[in-house]
C-alpha cells in the first residue's frame, strides 16, 4: 500500500470521522507525523503482511498515479501499467484488480459477488 | 475503506510487496477513535476547558485554522466544526480541486522509491529513553523501496489510500 495524503481529515476541505469507529486525523504538517499516521493506518487496519510505503510530502507519487483519495493500479513485470482503477471511491474496484492480478499470474477467473451501488 | 482494503491487500500478498519473514512488520498502534472531530479537538486543544477553542490554544498554522474557523472569529466551537460536515456549508472552494491525469493502462508506470513505514523511533529521529531525556536514536538507514526494482521479476499491486 502506499500511504497517501489523507481524504477526511479534520482540518481538511472535507472533514469526516468519528462516527460508527471511524477514525478522526488531523492532516500531518510533517514527514514524521504522516510517518506516524500510516503507522497508526496499518496497525489499525491491520495491514501486515502488506508492505506500506509513505508518498512524501510533496504528494509527487500520489499525484503521478492521480491516486488522492485512493485507487488501485497493478503494474506488469515489463513496468507497464496492466491495470488502472478509477478514482476511489466510487471507481475504487478490489474486483477489477483482482481480475487484473489473476491474469498476470495466469490463474483462472473467477465470478464475484454482485457489490452494492455507491 | 476497510472491507474493501482488506479483500485487496489479501490479492496482494501475491505481490512482491508483501512481506517477506524477514522484514519488520509495522508494530500496531491504537486507532484513533474520537467520538466526534469536535472531541477530538477538544480534547487534543482546549487547555481551559470553556468549550471554545482559539487560535493560540490551537497553536498551528493559519492555512489549517482557517479551514475550521469557517466564520472567521478566531474561535471554534461544536456548531461549527459540525456545521463543516454539511458540504454546503464549506464554501466554494471546498468543491474545486485540480484533478492530475491519471496514467493509462498500457502505459508505463511512474517509477519511485519511497520509505517502507517501520517503528518511527528507530530512524534516527530524536526519542525519548527511559529515563526521559531525548536522545538521538542509533542511526537506522531507513527501509526503501523502488518500484523498478522488481521489474523483470513480478508485478507489483499498488493500493493507494489513507487512514481516513
Amino acid at each position: 500500500m502506499v500511504y497517501i495524503n489523507e481524504a477526511h481529515a479534520l482540518d481538511s476541505k472535507w472533514p469526516m470521522g468519528g462516527k460508527n469507529g471511524a477514525p478522526v486525523v488531523e492532516e500531518p504538517r510533517t514527514y514524521k507525523e504522516r510517518q506516524e499516521v500510516a503507522k497508526t493506518c496499518a496497525g489499525a487496519l491491520d495491514m501486515a503482511p502488506i508492505r506500506m510505503v509513505v508518498d512524501g510530502m510533496d504528494n509527487k507519487v500520489g499525484e503521478a498515479y492521480a491516486a488522492w483519495p485512493d485507487r488501485l493500479y497493478l503494474v506488469d513485470v515489463k513496468g507497464k501499467l496492466a491495470y488502472a482503477g478509477g478514482p476511489g471511491p466510487f471507481s475504487f474496484s478490489p474486483d477489477e484488480l483482482e481480475d487484473a492480478i489473476r491474469v498476470q499470474l495466469e490463474l483462472e477467473p473467477i465470478q464475484h459477488k454482485a457489490q452494492p451501488k455507491r | 475503506m476497510k472491507k474493501k482494503m482488506m479483500l485487496v491487500c489479501s490479492l496482494a500478498l501475491l505481490s512482491p510487496l508483501a512481506w517477506s519473514g524477514d522484514d519488520p512488520a509495522p508494530k500496531k498502534a491504537a486507532p484513533q477513535t474520537a467520538e466526534s472531530i469536535w472531541e477530538f479537538l477538544v480534547e487534543k486543544y482546549d487547555a481551559d476547558g470553556d468549550g471554545v477553542i482559539t487560535m493560540k490554544e490551537y497553536g498551528k498554522d493559519k492555512e489549517h485554522w482557517e479551514r475550521l474557523d469557517v466564520d472567521g472569529d478566531g474561535k471554534l466551537t461544536r456548531a461549527e466544526v459540525d456545521a463543516r460536515k454539511n458540504p454546503n456549508l464549506r464554501g466554494k472552494k471546498a468543491q474545486e480541486r485540480k484533478v492530475p491525469k491519471a496514467p493509462k493502462a498500457g502505459s508505463k508506470a511512474p517509477d519511485f522509491e519511497l520509505e517502507i513505514v517501520v517503528d518511527v523511533t528507530t530512524l534516527g529521529h530524536e526519542s525519548e529513553t527511559p529515563d526521559g531525556e531525548k536522545d538521538k536514536a542509533k542511526a537506522k538507514k531507513p527501509e526503501m523501496v523502488r518500484l523498478s526494482s522488481f521489474r523483470g521479476k513480478k508485478p507489483v499491486a499498488l493500493l493507494f489510500g489513507s487512514y481516513t
